[in-house]
């Protein structure tokens, strides 16, 4: 007994200090300059609508160092990550979307869209969305990561409050027809099939003369007794 | 003559403390033979031998896990298993949220009211479902509501709006009410002795269901999703399937199968006109207007309605805080629900452990002991920052809370004998209640995070347990006080007036008192001197 409780501590134990260690903090947002300038436009064949329609649009981003920002910079730059992030008016009261200045914890950018090269004239990027992008409003963030992938600079699409040039993607509803049709089908057979084994065994019982719902409010001494 | 005569033949009926079924029986009541000289072994209505030792009334007095006899073994598997389908699929959504609050566009408030509505439905049909057991027969009442439920899970895989969501997970909470079914048909099945652990069991089997869902949905997600190569938004629909369908084979193999009562089915044994009626607003004023019924209603709030809360909430905030996957998530969920399966019948083990040495204060005392305990770990959750700990601290703080649970059902059917089910309804209602209760004060509203939120759940369980103090039993005493010297046939037959006493319908009520004399605790059972013996033709 006295064996089994050292091991249960020791367990215990062993789980606390093997999570208790913490990993050094990511970089802060905030330490970040803004040295990148990003363009995103949306490509559709529906131009007009103003969102882009998963599975069917695309985005196209373009990036390059800001031209106020020196070549100089530039060259501590190895790669630039492209990625989604929500605008704030899709963050109100969704706390799995909040902003953290640590980028480690920073759920803001919820889709890495790809990793390219870094380049002082710039690059660009066209990203088919995929159908299971949620439908929300969204800015395009890139970061400046030196060669060992931590990040030193960053740009994105919108300005500093995250309020203009945001783009909306409308999404699929996951239904299908058949799936549809398949749920109503087995509800159908639910509530036929229950519907036929209780009449069924209602008529048995009505043959027998005894009425099986008898709803007696009112005391019913035992008749049975001589 | 009548009534002396039908005193002589219920003598040899054996109480039975956990049954609302007044005396139902299927033998003929012939009151000048005396059953007890039969000699032969018992045999069901169709002349077959029963593979259990039964009592008079042809309830089982032993209970054989691993058996699928007809019919006190199989009632036992198909109720636990129609309850756990039910668990599963109002749960089934919680570990697929990561998902679906993306498909819908769900809000932090609209995830909570979806949590509150798949709580609240169960509170109108467990209120119900005393009554129609009652009338129908728990073989009706758990097949009608698994397959009335099923096209409600259904429809979960065609909503596409927050409306939507939130209704369809209160029709399916609608299914909880099984836990009435299952409860009842486990007093018509079992004797009074084992009935306590019957029901203990198949209820933690029953509640497991929460627990199996976290597990099993987030994998039949990936299934579909990886292996078919569905879109996620498609996929998780798709998952659905599989409770629905779940639903109707239980619906299907209960109406087959199942059957009321150890001699057959209710129609038929209304023939006999051996059912004593009770009026519904007798039974109803008895039960409501008793002050611990609305004592075990608020703790239960406590205890039950934390589980529920926590089946709700915990894969969403493993995975929102400690940035772990979703199957990984929905394990971790897991462990809340399967702890039932030991932990459940544990407690009602703790509350008959604690009754034979100490008698009711000991079931009160154990009771108060094991809630406040999950309490203060459920504090100790919501604090813990770091993910190994915090699943070490879930793990044991579900073991206690569902222990407490258990623990209440070992004291509910000693509050009243005259209106068990509606007692017992009452209470289930409320462990809903508490769910719904918490979920609004401290989940709905960014105001506090959900780890916050944990904690202070734990504060108001702790609160809320305090009120057991209060609880007062005139013939065995309350957790402070020592008992008076009123009898329980004062306290049960205190249930019926004095007309109709003169009519003997209290007879059941004093029979289970002689036979709950075992409350007294082992130092007063001696000064047992009114207890008289059976008397025998």
């Amino acid at each position: 007994m006295a064996s089994l409780q050292r091991l249960v501590v020791t367990v215990i134990m062993v789980i606390t200090l093997a999570t208790g260690v913490r990993n050094v903090e990511g970089v802060l947002f905030s330490s970040l300059t803004r040295t990148l300038t990003v363009i995103a436009q949306i490509q559709s064949e529906n131009a007009s609508a103003g969102a882009a329609t998963v599975g069917v649009d695309s985005v196209s981003i373009d990036w390059s160092l800001d031209s106020t920002i020196p070549s100089k910079v530039g060259e501590n730059y190895a790669y630039v990550k492209l990625e989604l992030c929500f605008a704030p008016v899709s963050q109100i009261d969704r706390d799995w979307r909040n902003t953290y200045d640590d980028l480690d914890k920073d759920k803001t950018c919820f889709r890495e869209l790809t990793t390219q090269r870094y380049r002082n004239a710039g690059d660009s990027f066209v990203w088919r969305i995929p159908k299971n992008v949620p439908g929300a409003y969204y800015f395009v963030r890139a970061y400046a990561l030196t060669v060992t992938g931590v990040e030193v600079g960053y740009g994105q699409s919108t300005d500093d409050e995250k309020n203009s040039n945001l783009i909306r993607i409308i999404p699929i509803t996951g239904r299908l027809r058949v799936m549809d049709f398949a749920g109503i089908l087995f509800s159908l057979l639910s509530v036929v099939s229950l519907f036929l084994v209780l009449a069924k065994e209602a008529r048995a019982q009505a043959f027998s003369g005894i009425r099986i719902f008898p709803i007696d409010l009112t005391v019913v001494p035992n008749v049975r007794g001589i | 003559m009548a009534p002396q005569g039908e005193n002589q033949t219920d003598a040899d009926l054996t109480g039975e403390p956990g049954s609302s079924l007044h005396g139902v029986t299927g033998h003929e009541v012939f009151p000048f033979i005396n059953m007890e000289t039969v000699a032969e072994e018992p045999t069901d209505l169709k002349g077959r031998k029963f593979s259990l030792p039964v009592d008079s009334e042809h309830k089982a007095k032993k209970l054989k896990i691993y058996s699928f006899a007809r019919p006190h073994m199989l009632t036992f598997h198909l109720s636990w298993i129609s309850f756990m389908t039910c668990f599963f699929s109002t749960f089934a959504a919680p570990p697929l949220l990561p998902i679906i609050r993306e498909n819908l566009n769900l809000t932090k408030k609209d995830i909570a009211n979806a949590g509150i509505a798949s709580v609240s439905g169960s509170i109108i049909s467990r209120l119900l479902m005393g009554t129609i057991c009652d009338l129908f027969g728990p073989r009706y009442g758990c097949a009608i509501l698994l397959m009335a439920t099923a096209p409600a899970v259904f429809c979960m895989s065609i909503v596409s709006s927050v409306d939507g969501f939130i209704l369809v997970r209160f029709f399916i909470s609608f299914a909880l009410a099984t836990f009435v079914s299952c409860q009842f048909w486990m007093s018509s099945m079992f004797n009074g002795q084992i009935v306590g652990l019957a029901n203990g069991l198949a209820a933690g089997w029953g509640n497991a269901g929460g627990g199996i869902t976290q597990l099993v949905m987030p994998l039949v997600y990936d299934l579909i999703a990886k292996g078919i190569g569905a879109e996620s938004f498609t996929a998780w629909r798709l998952a659905f399937f599989l409770p629905g369908c779940m639903h109707i084979v239980m619906g299907l193999i209960v109406l087959a199968i199942g059957q009321d009562l150890p001699d057959g089915n209710y129609s038929s044994l209304k023939r006999s006109g051996d059912k004593v009626n009770d009026t519904f607003f007798k039974v109803l004023q008895y039960g409501v207007t008793n002050y611990r019924t609305w004592i075990f209603t608020i703790t239960y709030g406590y205890c039950l309605g934390v589980e529920l809360t926590v089946d709700n909430i915990i894969a969403q905030y493993f995975y929102d805080r400690f940035d772990i996957n979703l199957k990984i998530a929905g394990t971790i969920g897991s462990t809340v629900g399967l702890m039932n399966i030991i932990s459940r019948p544990a407690g009602g083990i703790i509350s008959d452990m604690a009754a034979r040495r100490f008698g009711m204060r000991g079931r009160l005392w154990s009771l108060w002991i094991l809630q406040t305990i999950g309490g203060v770990l459920c504090i100790g959750l919501g604090l813990l920052g770091n993910l190994g700990p915090s699943v070490v601290v879930l793990v044991i703080f579900s073991t206690f809370m569902e222990a407490a649970c258990g623990a209440t059902f070992g004291i509910i059917p000693f509050i009243s004998r005259r209106s068990l089910g509606v007692i017992s309804g009452a209470v289930g209602a409320g462990g809903n209640a508490g769910s719904i209760l918490t979920q609004v004060l401290f989940f709905q509203s960014s105001k506090y995070s959900t780890e916050k939120g944990i904690m202070l759940m734990g504060v108001m369980a702790i609160a809320c347990t305090a009120v057991l103090f209060l609880v007062y039993f005139p013939q065995w005493g309350g957790m402070l006080c020592p008992p008076s010297k009123a009898t329980e046939e004062d306290y049960y037959g205190g249930e019926w007036n004095e007309a109709e006493r003169a009519k003997n319908l209290h007879r059941n009520s004093i029979k289970f008192a002689e036979n709950s004399r075992t409350e007294r605790g082992p130092s007063r059972q001696s000064q047992n001197s009114d207890s008289s013996p059976p008397t025998k033709v």
